[in-house]
């Protein structure tokens, strides 16, 4: 369970997010959603005891997480990467979580690959892999499908929603992707400039298949969100002079 | 598939003799012209007689493994304080601010203009050379490894602090191996540093050797000599290189399959 009071974070004279409070309860995934620079991964890297932060965090001490560039190690194979946490296991449990972990991405054949020789997806798989290895409580993932084409965003949504159902995990998800957050979260919040501007309930059942997307409520829920992005994105616009260029003198 | 596999391994051989057939060539053609005096440049087949005739009297190989051993000792000594002085200025910032300032002017200097300085206080001798040629290789592996080192990806270590990863095992499972193509970028810089500081720190000093060779041959218009001393310097400096290349794709397979 993560739970935030007041939770601020400062760059500087920058205050890029401010008194935000929300929780993340047991099997349960919440989504930060919102444009780039909102102050979403902030809150997820304050979290993660990445960056200082004023406010108070509850949350366990072993929080699994999983990043949009992977942070996979080149000069690791896939088995060495996934068990890099649980390294004071001895070594035939280390093997055998190792392995329990590949097989249960998927990727069981793939161990003693270096990371350069996967696709992005399984790159991804074996993040998530090495994430859940150390059979952490809370998962944050920092927009972990950004780094993936389209075509395999849905997929890995549809397959994400099994994980979280079957490992009962309190999730914090970061994403800018409408479909994403609707298809994988229980509750949304909305983040603009730093602080929580709205919360929509996800309440569609569980587990969620592909064909969710075609579902009337799932396309609702997803035309809200794109409403707030294309709102916030509005005030964003750069206005041009329309006599900008003609006065060169 | 196949075929271009084929291709590309004959090419590895292939490439190589015939660059080094063409220029003998062209050595064999100017030589025999009238363009350079005779004696001024010999025809390769006269510097191969005199590698022959350095090879055969015995000489050739005291003077290798004198070399041989004041390069590869320097080698090693500048190369790992390089390694190690690297890593810590790159990863410290209380060690990157005392030391980077000091070593930075240091760098700057031309290394034969200090070997005065190492004849005054390490002497003359093997011991002086190999020292010599340790300072000249520090610095090019020091500001690879430095430079390695400070820029690895922060996502490296955040993910190894929510792995639960301490700082020494950060530093052995993380940085070390991630700074491994910036040092050997700087050890195979050091290494060729390494032959110039040796025919350099040769040329006084000493009794034997290749630089010695180069520069006893080169007073006494031995030019066939000469010729086939530099040779020799050349192919070992190359031969050191491919080393170099040889144990880290032995040790770091990784480099080559991510590649």
């Amino acid at each position: 369970m993560i739970v935030t009071e007041n939770l601020s974070v400062r760059y500087g004279d920058i205050e890029a997010v401010r008194d935000v409070d929300f929780e993340v309860g047991t099997a349960e995934v919440v989504a930060l959603f919102g444009r780039s620079g909102s102050g979403k991964s902030s809150i997820a890297n304050a979290i993660a005891g990445f960056i200082p932060y004023s406010g108070l965090i509850k949350a366990p001490n072993n929080i699994g997480v999983v990043f949009q560039s992977y942070a996979l190690y080149p000069f690791m194979t896939c088995s060495a990467n996934v068990g890099l946490g649980i390294h004071d296991l001895p070594k035939g449990e280390w093997r055998s979580r190792v392995n329990e972990m590949l097989e249960f991405v998927g990727l069981s054949a793939l161990g003693k690959r270096y990371p350069a020789e996967l696709s992005g997806g399984q790159q991804q798989r074996v993040a998530i892999a090495r994430a859940l290895a150390g059979a952490p409580q809370c998962l944050i993932m920092d927009e972990p499908f950004g780094a993936v084409d389209v075509l395999l965003r849905e997929s890995f949504a549809n397959w994400f929603d099994q994980v979280v159902t079957e490992k009962r995990l309190s999730v914090l998800f970061i994403s800018h992707d409408p479909e994403e957050v609707v298809h994988i979260s229980d509750r949304v919040h909305i983040i603009e400039n730093g602080s929580i501007s709205d919360t929509v309930r996800i309440d569609l059942p569980r587990p969620r298949p592909i064909e969710i997307r075609d579902d009337p409520k799932f396309r609702a829920l997803t035309r809200r969100l794109k409403t707030v992005v294309a709102s916030t994105s509005d005030t964003l616009q750069i206005r041009k002079d329309p006599q900008e260029g003609l006065n060169n003198d | 598939m196949q075929f271009l596999r084929l291709k590309s391994g004959w090419m590895v051989w292939a490439g190589p003799t015939i660059g080094i057939t063409v220029v003998l060539l062209l050595w064999e053609a100017l030589a025999r012209s009238s363009v350079f005096d005779r004696v001024l440049l010999p025809p390769p087949i006269k510097v191969l007689a005199a590698l022959s005739d350095w090879a055969r009297s015995g000489v050739l190989w005291d003077d290798l493994v004198i070399s041989v051993w004041r390069a590869w000792v320097g080698l090693l000594i500048g190369a790992t304080s390089g390694v190690a002085v690297g890593v810590l200025t790159g990863r410290s910032r209380v060690l990157g601010s005392l030391l980077v300032p000091v070593l930075t002017p240091v760098r700057a200097l031309p290394p034969v203009s200090l070997i005065p300085l190492f004849i005054i206080f390490v002497g003359i001798d093997t011991t002086g050379k190999i020292a010599v040629i340790a300072f000249s290789v520090f610095f090019p592996v020091w500001t690879n490894t430095h430079i390695g080192a400070s820029n690895l990806p922060t996502a490296y270590f955040k993910a190894a602090h929510s792995l639960g990863l301490g700082r020494l095992r950060i530093m052995l499972r993380i940085v070390l191996p991630a700074t491994v193509p910036s040092m050997l970028a700087g050890i195979r810089l050091g290494a060729a540093v390494s032959f110039i500081m040796l025919y350099v720190s040769e040329l006084s000093g000493a009794s034997a050797g290749i630089g010695y060779r180069v520069s006893v041959s080169h007073l006494s218009y031995q030019i066939d000599l000469m010729l086939a001393s530099l040779a020799v310097l050349g192919a070992l400096a190359a031969a050191t290189d491919m080393m170099i290349v040889l144990i880290s794709r032995w040790l770091f397979p990784w480099m080559e399959r991510t590649r």
